[in-house]
């Protein structure tokens, strides 16, 4: 089964907010046994901390927080609080223990609303409650998770094969207007405002469709995403589309993918670096170089760290990484 | 190795160790004497997550804490929920506030 550790302010939401958002979905999943809360001491002391707080009277009143937090005791594997001695990999430290906690436990998700936690590049799948409640369902047969329209208007349909939970071995099937199609590939380019659009490369041809908006999508789109932002254990592909030498320095276009999402992220080199790369030849270094700098760089990157990469060209300032 | 007694003890209420573990300093734990019906405890142990190595007593009262916690979560919802986002929102600054004053102590 599933096991995670779950942000207390999730459990927080949980317990002031609609029960239909992702959060209180989470809770019903908990209650309903389809995963295993990991928690530890301080993680415990931290919500009963919080819940007691002024502002929650309204609702913990009357002993309902310690009865809420019991339950969530009662029913999770309690951990012993994980030293925090490691290099802190988050924004705010503060945050960490709960790093060391999913490292500790080897949680299969870290499960969080806030963005310090969802943004930051770990080596552990942190999701937010509405993205790990939709991994939970594990068809055999495949599940629906996208309805969209291309360009010309026609249905398309996506479903998943396999567990959402190992993204890696899933496979996507389809139908165009209710005939099945082959899908051979399924790809989200980044662009401002194209988060619910993905290119579709099937035996009938290339489409680009936009996601319907009832409500079912939110779920879909959120088993989307998790399929889509999948970041391979073996690093991300790299590949130079283009290289030029402007205002002083090179600058290379390139191209970083999973084969399902891809950007392109910009890197800037003054000339002296380039030397040292090619030991002095005043040749630009080879696209092969630069794509094996970039795919060291990225090699943990989650994927909203590297759309924010594609937005801001990064300037490589020392010399060349190694593997 | 402690007596027949004892062991027998330790199969019902838990060791003292876990005990120990389970009722922090701060939470009072008060000894009873109950008789329960065995189906109920047995089905409260199959629904448990444990590895099957918890006393009776520890499944009895993990089962109960469940199922209030869960009344209570019920109730704190009647209270009122708030939007999505007002609801995260709220719960990641409280928790920061928080880290910061543990950080600070």
């Amino acid at each position: 089964m599933i096991r995670a550790v779950v942000d207390p302010s999730v459990l927080v939401s949980a317990f002031i907010g609609d029960p239909e958002a992702g959060p209180g979905r989470l809770v019903t999943a908990w209650r309903d046994r389809r995963f295993v809360l990991v928690v530890s001491p301080l993680l415990l002391d931290e919500l009963a901390d919080v819940l007691g707080r002024p502002k929650f009277e309204r609702w913990s009143s009357q002993g309902r927080a310690p009865a809420y937090i019991g339950a969530l005791r009662a029913r999770s594997e309690l951990r012993p609080d994980a030293p925090s001695a490691q290099p802190i990999e988050v924004r705010d430290p503060d945050d960490h223990y709960l790093v060391a906690l999913s490292r500790e436990s080897e949680a299969d998700f870290l499960v969080s609303v806030d963005r310090d936690l969802l943004d930051a590049e770990l080596d552990l799948p942190v999701v937010d409650p509405a993205v790990f409640v939709a991994g939970l369902h594990d068809s055999a047969e495949g599940e629906h998770f996208f309805t969209g329209r291309t360009q010309a208007g026609r249905e398309l349909r996506l479903h998943y094969q396999g567990s959402i939970n190992h993204p890696a071995g899933v496979t996507i099937a389809g139908t165009l207007d209710g005939g099945p199609i082959e899908i051979l590939g399924v790809t989200q380019r980044m662009a401002k405002g194209a988060d619910n659009s993905v290119i579709v490369r099937t035996d009938q041809g290339t489409f680009t469709a936009v996601a319907d908006t009832d409500p079912p999508a939110e779920a879909h789109s959120a088993a989307l995403r998790l399929y889509l932002e999948y970041r391979p254990s073996g690093g991300w592909q790299t590949e130079v589309e283009r290289s030029r030498f402007e205002d002083g320095e090179w600058r290379f276009d390139v191209l970083v993918t999973n084969e399902r999402v891809s950007a392109t992220v910009e890197l800037r080199m003054s000339e002296a670096v380039a030397k040292t790369w090619t030991e002095g030849a005043p040749t630009p270094p080879s696209d092969e170089m630069v794509a094996e700098h970039a795919a060291v760089m990225l090699r943990g990157a989650a994927w909203p760290a590297i759309q924010k990469r594609a937005l801001h060209p990064t300037t490589v300032l020392g010399g060349r990484l190694r593997r | 190795m402690g007596s027949k007694w004892s062991r027998a003890c330790a199969a019902r209420i838990g060791t003292r160790a876990e005990r120990k573990r389970r009722y922090p300093e701060r939470m009072a734990a008060r000894k009873i004497n109950l008789t329960l019906d065995e189906g109920l405890v047995r089905q409260a142990r199959e629904q448990d997550l444990g590895d099957g190595t918890k006393s009776d007593a520890q499944v009895v009262e993990d089962a109960l804490s469940v199922f209030l916690g869960l009344r209570a979560l019920d109730d704190a919802r009647a209270q009122g929920t708030l939007a999505p986002e007002a609801a995260d929102e709220l719960a990641v600054a409280e928790v920061r506030a928080a880290r910061r004053a543990r950080s600070r102590a």
